[in-house]
């Protein structure tokens, strides 16, 4: 792989990748060679909630079932294969709730190239088109997401800086290629120009001396051979042909065979450092050679030692004496008065390693001169464990030592950074390994040329890595952005600051994608911005389910202010019953329709049932549960009594939503009020009602005096003599009397009819009454009748004085006219106040009284009569029926033969 | 040739019953001819005389629209009793109604022969008596 194709070539270990991605809050999954799961991080095993002893292939039980048949579909063909996988499916999480989920995987091979499974994550992906949860899940993935990116700039960030102070370079070797990855730092320290690639590991001789050469390609044949890590000072040759050091830490990189396919390694130049110490050794070497030079000397080491936290030290082999200079004191932590030993020098030294091989080298330099450098480990006098640098040269005296010069550093903090930095370049390597797979990464120069895009970035805009780089990202604008959005970007940036949003790209195909962009500026020493990094991570799925759920909530949005709309505009309540929890939801119009309180805490359905009008009420609920039992739904309609008395028809619509069983689960309906068609309805029957009647009356009343009359005709041209013919006439002139009587009786009926705007007046029932007694006066006085008047509960009402005038008169007359012969008449009067504002106005007598069998069809009928009394006509009762019909009144009668009869009269009376 | 016995005609018009007595006579297809005011009329009549062929009638005209009790109402009484009467009656609606709703109410009556529309004409007489005889 060239540098410039990806941020690193590390290959990690399974386990290590798993251990960052951990850090990611991501979900790792790998299957083996027959496709089952053979590993789950812990992340996921803790967020699906899988206990120890349960093995991987439960997941397949904690899918959702509509998902199942997709997820074995695709997986067993990215199997089949051996390609990609990418599905999405509901998966019970640990709080087994379902939650969707986007898994993503390559096939997965073996240094041989043999496949050996699939590789790949789990994302939490909001898909949850139910809406409810949208928002929620959406914001969460955000903030996830967010966390994640802020996450990996930090680090990216804390790389940079740190690679800055300590000229850190990494590097990678591919041992089955011999490619090479380097740095930029790496470049930098050997001067080299990063715009070629890397030499190859042979061609590196150049770089060192053959010295350190040598010391490096044994030790790099060692770990690939042993897999043994090195640690090394090499001396190198620069471009400007100045030596230069270098100190270089390599590893072994295994595959999951455990099989050496690399070497990685971070290096750093030491040169600075490495003259320091060569000049000061340089110095200790002159030095010794002269005792009192060496005092002196201390004190100069003294004053370099506290920059360098060096101290010096000298064992007289000879007066068997240990001299320690003051930071040398510091350094191991002792008391005052501390009196330094050869053999408690050493005592310092940490059992184990550090102490065998100080014993060992000061050995060799006492018996054969050599000297020794080392890194060790001390315990001082407090305790305390810190890495010291001990040097040490002999002098020698006829092939014997006499004394031992060294220098002694401390340099626990320096072991620190440097442990600390491997791992931290090891963490960042890591991480832009994970980066490098999960984002798609571009980095710009200032002017946002493109100078890298990674492979992602190349596979999503379907742009090669040539007809990238040296471009802007204008390559891949939508044009969907508002300029204003690439200016806030520009500007934000600019400022040196992160820049975060979802961005819609376009593929070079033409096709367009989602991405949820991170631009990041890095910057020099001096704080100016020298490149620009984005991160972006696709989201095109989710991002066109927001906007299709956007959408779709608007159009429920629009629907549900439409039906808002016809609801309002037909007065419709809806109700919506959950049968299974039996909670039954009305809404406003609801409330509005039954009159009852929104806030009142009785069960809603209890408000329904008590409203119902009680004729209704048994078999509206009768209904209701024969339709769950049974039915789709309902169309039917009620009564209820509104709290305000009315009696309102409803109609009622439902429909009844079952589950796969056909077990009700829900019940939604509309109710109306359709009393005013009831009303009309009733009126129209009514009037239909009255037309029979009318059509009656022309059948009978009228054709009948006619027939008369053409028999009476037929008859005078037929007379046989004048007696007979005048006879005939005067028959003929009763007969058209008749006939006129009976017009103008129907004229006068549908005048009635006819008046409709009859206004209503404020009628005193006693006066009213008063005034048509005494027309009858005589007849009352004459048949020493006895009238009893109460109108104590209702004394006035409003009512066309005109009809009040007729019903007194006709009733009064009709129970002065059928009086029995047997007794004195007694005529009660009354009015009554009932329910719903109406009045009842009763006229009750002792009189002849009706069979009712008889006389029920027929009693308010026209030229119907009952009685073979000479004044029956059979026209006031027709009369005054249609006088209270017209004002939506009700007449009705109740009798016995020889008892009496009583006449109930039910008027409106809304003003009372 | 007498063909009807006992001829009645339940009607409270008493113009209209005193010229078709007058128009049937004329005929001598009828024997005896005889009105009544109204349903509760002929009802008692009926009543009384139950077992007296003799008196009873063969043909009844009968008005529909008629005080005290109208031709409806006398023909839901009549029908129980026609097991007692030890004459088979032939009963036709007389009436001077043209409404649809009578005469189907007629059709639909297994007791009435026929719905005959006033004035009652020689005609329709001798339609009843060519139906009377066979």
């Amino acid at each position: 792989m060239s540098k410039s194709n990806d941020l690193t070539n590390n290959e990690l270990s399974y386990s290590e990748l798993s251990n960052i991605i951990t850090h990611h809050n991501l979900f790792i999954w790998k299957t083996n060679i027959n496709g089952h799961y053979s590993y789950f991080n812990d992340e996921w095993i803790n967020f699906i909630g899988l206990k120890q002893n349960e093995t991987c292939n439960i997941l397949i039980d904690l899918i959702h079932e509509d998902d199942i048949l997709t997820y074995k579909e695709q997986s067993r063909d990215a199997f089949n294969k051996q390609k990609d996988l990418k599905v999405t499916f509901r998966i019970k999480n640990n709080s087994d709730e379902y939650v969707w989920i986007q898994q993503n995987g390559k096939p997965n091979y073996n240094t041989d190239h043999q496949f050996i499974g699939h590789i790949g994550t789990f994302e939490l992906y909001s898909k949850n088109i139910l809406g409810t949860d949208q928002a929620k899940i959406v914001a969460n993935l955000q903030r996830d997401l967010g966390k994640i990116t802020a996450k990996e700039i930090r680090v990216t960030k804390e790389l940079k800086e740190v690679q800055k102070i300590a000229s850190l370079g990494s590097w990678y070797l591919n041992l089955e290629t011999d490619e090479v990855y380097w740095s930029e730092e790496l470049y930098e320290i050997f001067g080299f120009d990063s715009k070629l690639p890397p030499p190859t590991f042979a061609k590196q001789v150049k770089i060192f001396t053959p010295d350190s050469w040598r010391v490096l390609t044994k030790a790099v044949e060692k770990t690939i051979k042993k897999g043994e890590s090195y640690e090394l000072e090499l001396e190198t040759i620069t471009k400007n042909e100045s030596n230069g050091w270098m100190w270089a830490k390599g590893e072994a990189v295994f595959n999951n065979n455990n099989t050496i396919i690399g070497l990685r390694g971070i290096a750093q130049d030491i040169t600075l450092k490495k003259h320091i110490e060569l000049q000061l050794k340089n110095n200790i070497k002159a030095l010794s050679k002269n005792e009192d030079e060496l005092r002196k000397s201390n004190q100069l080491l003294e004053h370099a030692g506290k920059v360098a936290n060096l101290g010096a030290w000298e064992v007289d082999l000879v007066k068997n004496t240990n001299t320690w200079s003051k930071t040398t004191y510091e350094i191991h932590e002792v008391p005052d008065g501390f009196e330094p030993h050869p053999e408690k020098g050493i005592e310092f030294y940490k059992e184990g390693y550090s102490r065998n091989r100080i014993t060992e080298v000061f050995t060799d330099c006492i018996q054969h001169g050599i000297s020794f450098d080392e890194t060790l480990q001390l315990i001082t006098y407090k305790g305390n464990e810190i890495w010291v640098r001990a040097i040490g040269v002999p002098e020698m005296k006829d092939g014997k030592c006499l004394r031992v010069y060294g220098v002694f550093q401390n340099i626990s903090e320096e072991k620190a950074r440097e442990e600390e930095l491997f791992l931290s370049s090891k963490k960042i390597a890591d991480y832009k390994y994970a980066l490098n797979q999960s984002a798609i990464v571009s980095i710009t120069d200032i002017n946002g040329i493109i100078t890298f895009a990674n492979q992602n970035f190349c596979d999503l805009s379907k742009y090669r890595e040539d007809e990238l780089i040296g471009q802007t990202h204008k390559i891949i604008n939508s044009g969907y952005h508002q300029k204003s959005f690439w200016k806030d970007m520009w500007q934000t940036i600019s400022k040196g600051s992160d820049w975060q949003r979802e961005v819609k790209n376009k593929a070079k195909d033409g096709s367009y994608y989602w991405v949820n962009t991170f631009i990041i500026p890095f910057k020099d020493n001096d704080g100016k911005i020298t490149q620009f990094m984005s991160l972006r991570y696709e989201i095109t799925a989710r991002k066109e389910k927001e906007i299709e759920l956007l959408e779709s909530n608007k159009r429920a949005e629009e629907a549900q202010k439409r039906l808002m709309l016809a609801s309002n505009a037909a007065h419709l309540g809806i109700w919506d019953w959950d049968i299974i929890e039996n909670d039954l939801i009305w809404d406003e119009r609801m409330y509005e329709l039954f009159g009852q309180d929104k806030n009142s805490t009785e069960k809603t359905f209890e408000l329904w049932a008590n409203t119902l009008h009680p004729d209704d009420r048994e078999s509206a609920i009768e209904e209701v549960n024969e339709t769950l039992k049974s039915s789709d739904g309902f169309d039917t309609s009620f009564r209820i009594i509104h709290p305000n008395g009315k009696v309102l028809y409803i109609k009622a619509d439902a429909i009844v939503l079952r589950d796969k069983n056909g077990n009700p689960e829900r019940m939604i309906g509309v109710n109306y009020d359709i009393s005013e068609l009831k009303e009309r309805e009733l009126r129209l029957k009514a009037q239909n009602q009255q037309l029979t009647d009318f059509s009656n009356i022309v059948a009978h009343n009228l054709r009948a005096p006619l027939v008369n009359i053409e028999m009476l005709t037929e008859a005078i041209e037929e007379a046989e003599d004048q007696q007979e013919h005048d006879d005939y006439i005067s028959k003929l002139k009763s007969v058209i009397y008749n006939l006129n009587g009976v017009f103008d009786e129907l004229i006068e009926s549908m005048q009635v009819r006819q008046d409709t705007e009859i206004e209503n007046d404020h009628v005193d029932l006693k006066e009213r009454l008063d005034l048509i007694l005494g027309s009858f006066q005589a007849n009352i006085n004459a048949s020493k009748a006895i009238i009893n008047v109460d109108f104590s509960e209702v004394s006035t009402l409003h009512f066309p004085v005109k009809y009040i005038d007729s019903i007194f008169l006709n009733l009064v007359s009709n129970a002065l006219k059928y009086k029995s012969h047997d007794r004195k008449p007694i005529i009660n009067i009354k009015t009554r106040k009932e329910k719903n504002n109406s009045i009842l106005l009763i006229v009750s007598d002792n009189g002849l009284g009706m069979d009712m069998k008889l006389a029920k069809d027929n009693l308010f009928k026209i030229r119907k009569t009952f009685h073979n009394h000479p004044e029956a006509k059979g026209f006031g009762l027709f009369m005054i029926k249609t006088q209270i019909e017209a004002m939506q009144g009700e007449i009705w009668a109740e009798s016995e033969v020889n008892i009496g009869t009583s006449f109930f009269v039910k008027l409106k009376n809304p003003n009372l | 040739m007498k063909v009807i016995k006992n001829l009645f005609i339940v009607d409270d018009d008493e113009t209209f019953t005193f010229l078709t007595v007058k128009r049937i006579s004329r005929t001598n297809l009828v024997e005896n001819i005889k009105t009544f005011q109204n349903g509760l009329d002929i009802l008692s009549y009926l009543k009384e005389n139950k077992k007296s062929t003799e008196v009873l009638p063969d043909v009844i005209l009968l008005d529909i629209n008629m005080p005290i009790m109208d031709g409806w109402q006398f023909l839901e009484r009549f029908e129980p009793l026609t097991e007692e009467l030890k004459k088979n009656i032939v009963i036709y609606i007389l009436s001077s109604s043209i409404f649809p709703g009578d005469i189907d109410r007629a059709k639909n009556s297994k007791i009435i022969s026929d719905f005959i529309i006033k004035p009652f004409t020689d005609e329709k007489l001798l339609d009843i008596t060519k139906k009377i005889a066979s």
